[in-house]
């Protein structure tokens, strides 16, 4: 940008600083700065409007970027802000060291409003139409809410009939006051609501291929043989569970006594019951590392439920778990459970269960009762757990490593394959979205098979944008769970639709019209964004060069971070603007400068979802810091080019700390694993640095959680010492 | 053990209506002043009855232990009342232990109540029949209408009867309590190092003679904190007993010793002021156990089976002065009223062993086996 405007505010202790030298610096760019004491008063923001008919970017030095972002919001100009306030004046010590870091801080900040271009909308012909992949309640309730939204919702069912694992159930928990009254099963209700809005539903129906992005999803669906073209915008997962395998559970007799059924079984004999005594074994084959590692959270109500159906037809009902869990309001049907004469309940471990005559014993030890138990019934219910439906299914090719590639250490379960007929015949179980992305047809999953991304940050998105999953798919959870996991993904299915309409990206930095650009002519084909993608958003023409689908990317840069011809770039987060931005730092010559010595210059690159919130906090809580780091805050730490480290090198920059997030299976990296790539970045970078002579120290990759305020003296402060017992980066004035 | 849906139920039925509530905190046990630190009750006791352990719950001399302090009820997070389900693990028992249960089955139904009454009646009936009395004009003499030696007799075959089916009672309860711990044995060490070892449930007669002591003195009683007001009554009710044994014991002096032909003593007469200061102490006392059971819906109002024995208490305290009062006003109708009242008394008496009464057999057990197998709480 041409015409950039530089305003320094000196409210807020800012004031300390010598604003003269840093209107100088402003000078060293031809640019007048103007003064303020209250920028962010109405009066401060006039004094800026006024100008703005002549200004394509605004610099602010004043606040971090952090705070008062809608305030300075000009119309969408490009604002630059630098941070003298957390940055500089409340986390460090007055002096001369400190003047001059600011003075580096206006630097950058008006290089990169200079080196900023202006960004076009990606405006297409998209589809407002909604796919709903599953017919169950959660998939039920997705298409409802979006049709009574004004939305058009497509229903897509394997089965012949809608309904799902719910059409099964006999009776389904309490919903409401006083949570003691079993109901009749919702789900109906939900098929007629479907039938009265209109809402189209392919039944006998199954996904052939998706491919394209947000807003120009183009589906094939394949129905009695008869294949049926789409076009969405968004899609809703609701593919929902299965039930765990119980013939792995023979410890507890099934499959060898026909006494001994599953929950799942259980719900059909209901109805037609009489009077039985029947054990419940809870957490059969969960929480269990030789089975399901996890808890279903669903099958404790579940159990109680079926007591119900025993003890109103006279029987009894025992029930034997490791923890009763029964969240919310459903403590009170727990209570009404163990008031009942006919419901009895003890912590403990089935030892056995056997047969005797047409009974069967069903032996219990380390129970509440202070000595093993045995009880005689005519019924066993093994409690068994809700495995996702995407569980087992060729997902995408980061889960299922070759015996060649470096696995990535978020992956939770690995799976280890070998040849390409192995590929093909774990591909062979079937599918559920075929997508004809590059990574793999499937959502990644987080864990034990459930698809996600970043579940607390982010629930509902998945890592393929505009692709949402919701209810039992997604994780374990029962029916008014799962209508309410659809409605919440409805909500963002029409959020993305909207959006993409606009040319608008849908997440996160939502609303924002910068995609990264492609500089193809100098492509070497080398694959390193496809493959390291997090999102799966870029595909490959049959030379390896990557085609672009910007609505499915999320702008995190790791692209931009592995291209090692560095031809990916945003107009407002460029290769240049960053290289110029570091180039942009004062390095002291000792050829000339006496003083040089003294003034080393490190630079942080620090990731600004969790490590610069932590230094904002740790300035907030008076954590004073060596005033020689300058803080460049980036999108993830894997969007750092191993060229800015290059740059700053050769500059005469003495260390380089990068500070991002977890990573690993409990990561805190919003895009996955930025953090990981960038750690495995700077292994290759440290060879580098042996080759030229540098010690290998001078790079340094931290894990910063945004709760680590504390701990950031200490990281930033004892880096620069190590640093200074390392000497000057040799390099220095060449 | 073995899961029993079906005593489940039945304690339950017996009074127990709380007990599903109990979600297994151990407050109870806690706050029990009468449980040792060592595998205390309640808790346990509570489990066991929602999963009907019974063979447990019938062997278990802990229930015994349970004076119905009610502290346990009063601090229960989930009012499961404690106090009362092991009042209905009592009944359960004594109904299983006496001789023929049956009876104790029919007697812990209300309407039992029949039963109750029907056997004295016909008894009554038989007896009048036969022996045909006839009420006598003039001064009130109870001895005129029924001889003594009539009643004294009719006594001792039912006491010989009580006795019998206590002392079975007794016995198959004190080997039930017995076969379920291991027993703790004493030892002294002898100069040389030689170890004696003595069984300590050898010393049965020491440790009975003490329990005795306990129950006279009601202390075990006296540590309850919520139900306070109970050691009094209780203690009240128990002396009352005595001092109208004592009573008894001189008419049996008057008669027997001295030559008395009647008993028709006036009021001033010592015998007669040690009978109605017994009779006031046992009526004072049963009349405050009964309001003061009124007084905490929390901790329960009590069982069927409690509720009949303290009402037939009453009755035969109320009974026996209505008698006295009717014989100085010099009115016939004191015969009849003696008829009732003896009616009663032998419901009191006769049922003992399958009613609450047999608390005192069962207790004074307890306490001779908490004793010997060093159970019982040191205060």
């Amino acid at each position: 940008m041409e015409k950039v405007g530089v305003y320094i505010c000196t409210g807020c202790d800012i004031g300390k600083l010598d604003v003269e030298k840093l209107k100088a610096v402003s000078q060293e760019f031809g640019i007048e700065a103007k003064v303020h004491p209250f920028l962010c008063s109405a009066q401060g923001i006039e004094f800026i409007s006024k100008d703005l008919a002549n200004l394509d970017a605004i610099v602010i030095a004043a606040c971090s970027p952090r705070v008062k972002a809608s305030l300075f919001n000009f119309n969408g100009k490009y604002v630059e802000r630098v941070n003298l306030r957390e940055g500089v004046v409340w986390s460090h010590e007055m002096n001369e060291h400190t003047q001059e870091l600011a003075e580096d801080y206006l630097r950058i900040g008006i290089v990169k409003a200079q080196k900023a271009e202006k960004p076009e909308p990606y405006k297409q012909e998209t589809s407002k139409d909604i796919l709903v992949v599953g017919g169950g309640v959660s998939g039920l309730t997705a298409a409802i809410e979006i049709a009574k939204s004004g939305y058009k919702a497509i229903i897509v069912e394997k089965e012949a009939e809608l309904g799902g694992f719910a059409r099964k159930l006999y009776k389904s928990l309490p919903t409401s006051s006083p949570y003691t009254r079993l109901e009749e099963p919702i789900v109906a209700k939900l098929i007629d609501e479907v039938k009265k809005l209109g809402i189209q539903v392919f039944t006998s129906t199954i996904i052939e291929s998706i491919q394209g992005q947000p807003g120009m999803l183009e589906v094939k669906l394949k129905q009695n043989g008869n294949t049926l073209n789409l076009k969405v915008g968004a899609i809703i997962v609701a593919t929902g569970w299965k039930p765990y395998d119980a013939t792995k559970l023979s410890e507890f007799g099934y499959g060898k006594m026909k006494n001994v059924v599953t929950n799942v079984e259980f719900e059909s004999i209901a109805k037609n019951l009489g009077k039985k005594d029947v054990v419940f074994i809870q957490c059969a084959g969960q929480r269990d590392e030789k089975h399901l590692p996890y808890c279903s959270s669903v099958c404790c109500l579940v159990s109680l439920k079926q007591a119900k159906y025993v003890t109103s037809n006279g029987g009894n009902a025992f029930i034997i778990y490791k923890d009763m869990r029964t969240p919310g309001l459903w403590e009170d049907f727990y209570k009404a459970m163990q008031d009942d004469p006919g419901v009895f309940l003890t912590k403990g471990e089935v030892k056995a269960v056997k047969e005797n005559g047409g009974k069967v014993v069903v032996e219990v030890a380390n129970n509440l009762l202070g000595e093993d138990l045995t009880i005689e019934a005519d019924l066993v219910v093994l409690a068994i757990g809700m495995e996702s439906t995407m569980k087992g299914l060729y997902t995408i090719k980061e889960e299922f490593p070759d015996e060649k590639t470096v696995p990535y250490k978020h992956v939770y379960e690995p799976r280890l394959i070998k040849s390409a007929e192995e590929v093909e015949q774990i591909k062979q179980i079937g599918h559920i979205l075929n997508l004809a992305y590059r990574q793999g047809p499937e959502l990644p999953t987080l864990r034990y098979g459930f698809p996600d991304s970043n579940y607390i940050c982010f629930p509902y998105e998945s890592r393929r944008l505009g692709i949402y999953a919701c209810g039992a798919v997604r994780a374990p959870m029962e029916i008014s769970a799962a209508m309410e996991d659809a409605r919440g993904a409805a909500l963002k299915a029409i959020q993305a639709v909207e959006l993409v309409a606009e040319g608008k990206t849908t997440f996160p930095r939502t609303g924002d019209v910068d995609f990264p650009n492609f500089f193809l002519q100098r492509c070497t084909q080398c694959k390193r964004c496809t493959e390291e993608c997090p999102f799966g958003a870029l595909d490959e023409d049959e030379r390896g060069t990557p085609m672009p689908n910007p609505l499915r990317c999320r702008r995190c840069g790791i692209c931009f971070g592995s291209c090692p011809e560095r031809i990916i770039s945003f107009k407002q987060y460029s290769i240049d603007q960053m290289s110029s931005a570091i180039k942009a730092i004062y390095v002291p010559d000792p050829n000339w400068d006496e003083t040089a010595a003294e003034k080393f210059r490190v630079v942080a690159f620090v990731c600004e979802n969790d490590a610069l919130p932590a230094l904002d906090m740790a300035s907030m809580n008076g954590v004073k810091l060596n005033p020689l780091v300058r803080f460049i805050p980036v999108r993830c730490l894997g969007s750092v080019n191993t060229v800015f480290i290059a740059d700053a090198l050769s500059k005469g920059i003495d260390g380089i700390l990068l500070m991002g997030c977890k990573f690993g299976q409990d990561y805190q990296c919003h895009f996955i694993r930025g953090s990981e790539l960038a750690n495995r970045r700077m292994e290759n970078v440290q060879e580098t640095l042996q080759r030229l002579m540098l010690e290998k120290e001078r790079v340094r990759v931290v894990e910063v959680s945004i709760t680590d305020w504390d701990k950031i003296a200490g990281i930033v402060n004892g880096f620069v010492e190590e640093i200074k017992k390392l000497g000057a980066n040799p390099y220095k004035g060449f | 053990m073995i899961a029993d849906a079906k005593f489940a139920k039945e304690i339950i039925q017996a009074g127990g209506k709380s007990l599903k509530k109990c979600y297994q905190c151990a407050t109870c046990g806690v706050v029990c002043p009468q449980s040792p630190d060592e595998n205390p009750f309640p808790r346990k006791e509570m489990i066991w009855a929602q999963w009907g352990a019974k063979e447990r719950l019938l062997s278990d001399a802990d229930v015994w232990l349970c004076h119905q302090c009610n502290d346990c009820s009063d601090y229960c997070p989930r009012g499961a009342k404690p106090g009362e389900v092991l009042a209905a693990i009592r009944a359960k028992v004594v109904e299983h232990y006496t001789f023929p249960s049956f009876l104790s089955k029919i007697l812990r139904r209300p309407a039992g109540i029949l039963v109750y009454f029907a056997i004295p009646i016909i008894f009554t009936a038989l007896y009048l029949a036969i022996f045909t009395p006839e009420i006598p004009e003039g001064e009130i003499v109870l001895g005129k209408f029924i001889p003594h030696v009539h009643v004294e007799l009719a006594g001792f075959a039912v006491g010989a009867w009580v006795l019998l089916v206590a002392a079975i009672s007794a016995y198959r309860f004190w080997v039930a309590i017995n076969s379920q711990v291991s027993k703790v044995y004493e030892y002294e060490v002898k100069e040389g190092g030689e170890i004696k070892v003595v069984k300590s449930s050898a010393r049965f007669l020491e440790y009975l003679f003490w329990s005795i002591i306990d129950i006279l003195k009601h202390s075990k009683f006296q540590q309850c904190n919520k139900a306070k007001y109970r050691f009094y009554a209780h203690f009240m009710i128990f002396w009352g007993f005595i001092v109208l044994g004592i009573a008894t014991l001189g008419d049996i002096v008057y008669l027997y010793v001295l030559g008395y032909h009647e008993l028709a003593l006036p009021i001033t007469d010592p015998v007669k002021i040690l009978g109605n200061l017994g009779a006031l102490i046992l009526l004072v006392g049963s009349a405050w156990a009964i309001v003061a059971r009124f007084s905490d819906q929390r901790i329960g109002y009590g069982t069927y089976f409690d509720w009949l024995f303290l009402a037939t208490i009453f009755a035969v305290g109320v009974s026996g002065v209505i008698i006295e009062v009717l014989r100085y006003s010099g009115s016939v109708l004191a015969y009849y009223a003696y008829l009732a009242h003896l009616i009663i008394v032998f419901t009191l008496l006769a049922y003992a062993p399958y009613t609450k009464f047999a608390h005192l057999l069962y207790r004074a057990l307890a306490y001779v086996w908490a004793k010997s197998v060093g159970r019982e709480l040191k205060s």
